[in-house]
């Protein structure tokens, strides 16, 4: 090469090396974060880091994901993310993404990961301390056994986030004072019986480790970035005090519950101010909040955090899917309760069903709305949605036809002694109404539920047509299994669980079996069309 | 007069860089109203109707997507209902897709509009509930046969029956396990010879994304797939199973089957997401790119050209941007036999450059061709470019080039960092006497490489700039 052949360059170029260490530890340097943040990162983070199309991928910029420890970010990079996280976004502080990252480890180099990371937590607002090679490669060394992606919870078990990158208080010691008191004892007359560093920044009683005869003083500082008039909203049960610099700015006196919150301004100045907060409850409810607004804030800062956090409950996207007037809908994802290549009608009227075409049987019926496309229509749709409605029975969860050698014989799963199983389809009448087909052996099967609105059930025509060589020895029906199955009063019908109920009308002589949890027909066929109607009937 | 042309001369930049809008012109087809019309699949029927499916399941012809009025598109919906379908076609009447569980055969057969028979030819293979189970469908080949590939659990593992594979699927509904090796596959289509390709997206095993021929009986790269071996008779098992943190090029000779991808489409530079893979059939009517492969990109929005010979037995060729500014990821494309190019496109789950949730949109050849790289072929010492139009030859010279080429880890791990970097010297340039063609003669070709070409110094004969500079040819093979 170049070098090699002019040896008065090599030792320019080995002098230039020597005096320029910072290139031998930082090779990052050579890599071109922004470059490669925007061919490798930006199609789903978007160039200016605030998620593609409009946040409906995570946004990077002020993400608390990217905050404080650069070995969460890194793993993130290495291997990747799936599962719910919450990120918060301009629109909505809780926003849930249940989306892939995959894994770039494998994809990047070190100073590649180096030169991206750097670039990314310390862009659109987001500051940290940079990104070292070695804290790559010794991230990438301790993972290296791992092969599957992160899980967001699981990452976060590992490396949390600080709730708070700058705590509210600054320095925030709390002094807990075992007493019992009506009115604010004077604190400084009494002698703290534990001390904790409040790490949080937070006005918190959770170190109380008592629920009644207690006090707490809180002192830290506070940093005011603007001059002006601030306000501080204090509410407690039982009584408590704000002091700010020394000067009492509000109280809330004597005992009773929270909701008697005061309010007090003071002026302060760019800098830092002392807080002392004063606490004591006496018995029964017990909590403490603090508010503060001021210049420049949008709104009011919470110092506390003694509020139980309200889990806020996750919104599901709900997108009903209701058939049409008159009409069927169909729904043929992942419906929980059956299997995958379930097929689920919903009738106008509010009678439902799931027939398996894995199993060749009505695995699901249910009443009322039919089904919900909000898990599989938003995201990338993972997982098994269950039926909309109520009342839901699940019949069947095994093949539905089979050959039982004895009555006693196990129903099996496999379905011994059909060679052919076969789903064909479905075809749809009036309303919309399907007729679904299929193979069993060389018998063809077509199986039609009707609706009944009045008697709150479903009709199921069960049509065999049976060639005049294979008429099938010991072929059995399976009506349901994995409930409690009881003879009714009526003849040939059962007590399925105990809402459903179901008759049987068949040409055979031969009574169904009754067997744990299991309701058996066994088929006496001739060649020809032979029929059997189910009538499942809600009690 | 002529000072006006004289005017009109000078205020026109002689060089101006070329643009989409001069050669092809992209459209969006309004949508029916309130409707998520996450296109998954498009087929060309009779009549200038273009059938639709959407990811939701939804169905829908449209007519009047040919004219030249977009807004008096009309929208029939045909059914509701469908389980994830991405792939489909018209045959006899009916419609044949490729569902998430099955290929089927859907008809309307009392001519309301409503598709009223759903008739299942095969659904022999496993889905077990995982989003990621995805079944990709062509057309039908000459035998009638639809190709399917079978995407791997989650992309990663086989948890279902012949996860990571492509099948045939016959018109009597049987099943012939066809080829091993898929992982998360984006598009199936066929050649302008017939033979099928298909997308494979950057990932475990894939150093990048690819266009890969599915050859029957090749292995495409990605071992998990291999335990199904057994449960098939046509086909031999590989005789050894790949190493891991190799390279194609090695793994081949170890594994005679093992079909390299054709085109490598360099993830990040190229694309990320490849996904439908048509060719152009209309001898012309979209423009000069006749019998090319035309890959989709959903990541990046776009649709790329693809070039290829084959060498020794196997596809290679080089891929060159085409077209881009869609509105939406890419998912299906269908190009009529008048040159219409309709594309759909959903983002739902996978982001895109583009940045409406879905679209449907139609491009069309404006008549006037772009200059432009429309060959690039292999030689044992470099390569013979072919043009659009002919070059101006004073700026071919080896300084109107320059040449990087690398590889990509075979590894299980997810992707692979570009490594091996060589710098192809380009020693001389020679120009047909047409002008058409140039010949480069280039020192360092390696085997197995990606060669990307940029031709930042290349002129037409009418002063004209390329289009597009950059051409990324895989090397399988140097021919003798």
């Amino acid at each position: 090469m170049l070098i090699s052949k002019h040896c008065h360059l090599r030792h320019l170029a080995l002098l230039f090396i020597l005096s320029s260490p910072s290139l031998l530890f930082s090779p990052s340097l050579a890599e071109d974060g922004k470059a490669l943040y925007t061919l490798y990162c930006s199609a789903c983070h978007a160039p200016d880091g605030k998620g593609a199309n409009n946040g409906a991928f995570p946004p990077l910029a002020k993400s608390p994901w990217l905050g404080g420890t650069a070995d969460r970010s890194i793993q993130i990079v290495l291997h990747g993310l799936q599962g719910e996280i919450e990120v918060p976004t301009d629109k909505d502080p809780h926003k849930i993404y249940n989306l892939v990252m995959p894994p770039q480890g494998g994809a990047l180099t070190d100073p590649q990961i180096v030169a991206i990371l750097n670039y990314v937590r310390n862009s659109w607002g987001n500051k940290n301390k940079p990104i070292l090679l070695n804290d790559v490669v010794k991230n990438r060394r301790a993972t290296a056994a791992r092969t599957s992606m992160w899980q967001g919870n699981e990452l976060l078990k590992k490396y949390p986030i600080q709730s708070n990158t700058s705590a509210p208080i600054m320095g925030l010691i709390s002094e807990v004072y075992h007493g019992s008191w009506k009115t604010r004892p004077d604190f400084s007359k009494l002698d703290p019986d534990a001390t904790y560093e409040e790490h949080k920044g937070l006005i918190s009683i959770a170190n109380a480790g008592k629920l009644k005869s207690f006090g707490m003083v809180w002192e830290g500082q506070l940093s005011i970035t603007k001059n002006g008039k601030y306000t501080f909203t204090l509410d407690s049960d039982d009584g408590s005090a704000i002091y700010i610099n020394d000067k009492l700015v509000t109280e809330v006196k004597g005992l009773g519950g929270m909701g008697r919150a005061k309010s007090g301004q003071i002026n302060l100045s760019k800098g830092l101010s002392d807080i002392r907060v004063e606490y004591f409850e006496y018995t029964g409810e017990e909590g403490i909040s603090l508010t503060m607004q001021g210049p420049g804030m949008k709104s009011p800062l919470s110092l506390s955090g003694t509020k139980p956090k309200k889990k806020k409950a996750r919104r599901k996207p709900s997108i009903p899917i209701d058939p049409p007037k008159n009409g069927t809908a169909f729904y043929r994802g992942f419906i929980d309760g059956s299997t995958p290549r379930a097929i689920g009608v919903g009738y106008d009227g509010g009678i439902n069903l799931a027939f398996s075409a894995d199993h060749l049987g009505f695995e699901l019926l249910w009443q009322e709305r039919f089904y919900d496309g909000g898990r599989h229509w938003t995201a990338r749709g993972q997982g098994n949605e269950p039926p909309a409605g109520k009342n839901i029975v699940k019949l069947t969860s095994m093949p539905a036809w089979g050959t039982l050698n004895s009555p006693t014989a196990k129903w099996q799963s496999d379905g011994t002694g059909i060679t052919k199983r076969r789903f064909r389809g479905y075809q749809l009448g009036e309303n919309d109404r399907p007729t679904f087909n299929y193979e069993v052996g060389s018998l063809k099967v077509s199986d039609v539920p009707a609706p009944e609105f009045d008697s709150k059930g479903i009709t199921r025509t069960i049509t065999i047509d049976v060639p005049s060589t294979g008429v099938p020895k010991n072929l059995h029906l399976l009506i349901c299994n994995g409930l409690d199955v009881q003879e009714a009063d009526s003849p040939n019908t059962y007590l399925l669980g105990k809402t459903m109920q179901v008759e049987i009308e068949a040409n055979s002589s031969v009574p169904a079996l009754v067997r744990n949890k299991e309701l058996i027909l066994p088929l006496q066929l001739k060649p020809g069309k032979n029929q059997i109607t189910l009538r499942y009937q809600w009690k | 007069m002529r000072s006006l042309l004289l005017t009109i001369a000078l205020l026109t930049p002689l060089f101006a860089a070329p643009t989409q809008e001069e050669f092809y012109l992209r459209e969006e087809i309004p949508l029916p109203e309130g409707e998520v019309m996450e296109i998954g699949s498009i087929a060309l029927m009779p009549e200038q109707k273009v059938a639709v499916t959407t990811r939701r399941g939804d169905l829908w012809i449209c007519e009047g997507a040919y004219e030249d009025d977009l807004s008096k598109v009309k929208w029939t919906l045909a059914h509701r209902g469908l389980h994830e379908p991405l792939g489909m076609f018209y045959q006899d009447g009916s419609l044949v897709l490729t569902q998430r569980p099955e290929v089927s055969k859907l008809t309307d057969t009392d001519n309301d509009g409503k598709i009223d028979s759903f008739e299942t030819i095969c659904a022999d293979w496993g889905i077990n509930g995982d989003y990621h189970e995805y079944a990709f469908g062509s057309p039908a080949d000459k035998d009638g046969n639809v190709w399917v590939v079978l995407c791997l659990t989650g992309s990663f593992n086989a948890n279902s029956a012949w996860r990571g594979w492509c099948v045939r699927v016959t018109p009597d509904g049987e099943m012939i396990p066809t080829c091993s090796g898929i992982r998360s596959p984006g598009g199936i289509g066929f050649n302008a010879d017939g033979d099928t390709f298909y997308t494979d997206n950057q990932g475990v095993w894939n150093g990048s994304s690819s266009l890969k021929w599915l050859k029957p009986g090749s292995f495409q790269g990605n071992p998990t797939g291999n335990i199904f071996y057994p449960n098939q008779s046509d086909i031999k098992p590989l005789a050894n199973q790949p190493n891991d943190k190799s390279r194609i090029t090695t793994e081949r000779e170890r594994i005679p089957q093992f079909m390299p991808p054709a085109v490598v489409l360099p993830h990040g530079k190229v694309g990320q997401s490849p996904t439908a893979v048509i060719h152009d059939h209309t001898s012309g009517r979209f423009g000069p790119f006749s019998n090319q492969v035309l890959v989709g990109e959903q990541t990046h929005s776009e649709v790329q050209r693809v070039f290829t010979e084959k060498i020794k037995g196997v596809y290679q060729g080089a891929v060159i941007k085409c077209l881009s500014g869609f509105r939406a990821g890419i998912i299906p494309m269908r190009l009529s036999d008048d040159g219409t190019l309709f594309v759909g496109g959903s983002n739902r789950g996978w982001a895109s450059r583009g940045g409406k949730p879905f679209t449907f949109e139609r491009v069309r050849w404006t008549g006037k061709t772009p200059f432009e790289i429309l060959e690039m072929r292999a030689k044992p010492d470099g390569f013979v470019l072919t043009f659009t139009e002919a070059v101006d030859p004073d700026s071919i010279k080896p300084e109107s080039f320059s040449m990087a080429a690398w590889t990509y880890i075979y590894q299980s791990k997810y992707g692979s960092p570009e490594v091996d970097q060589a710098t192809p010297v380009i020693k001389s340039v020679k120009v047909s006497p047409d002008g058409k063609s140039i010949r480069l003669y280039i020192d360092g070709l390696v085997k197995g490489h990606v060669h990307h070409l940029i031709s930042n110094g290349v002129k037409s004969a009418n002063g004209g700039e390329l289009w597009h500079r950059d051409a990324y040819y895989t090397l399988n093979e140097i021919p003798d």
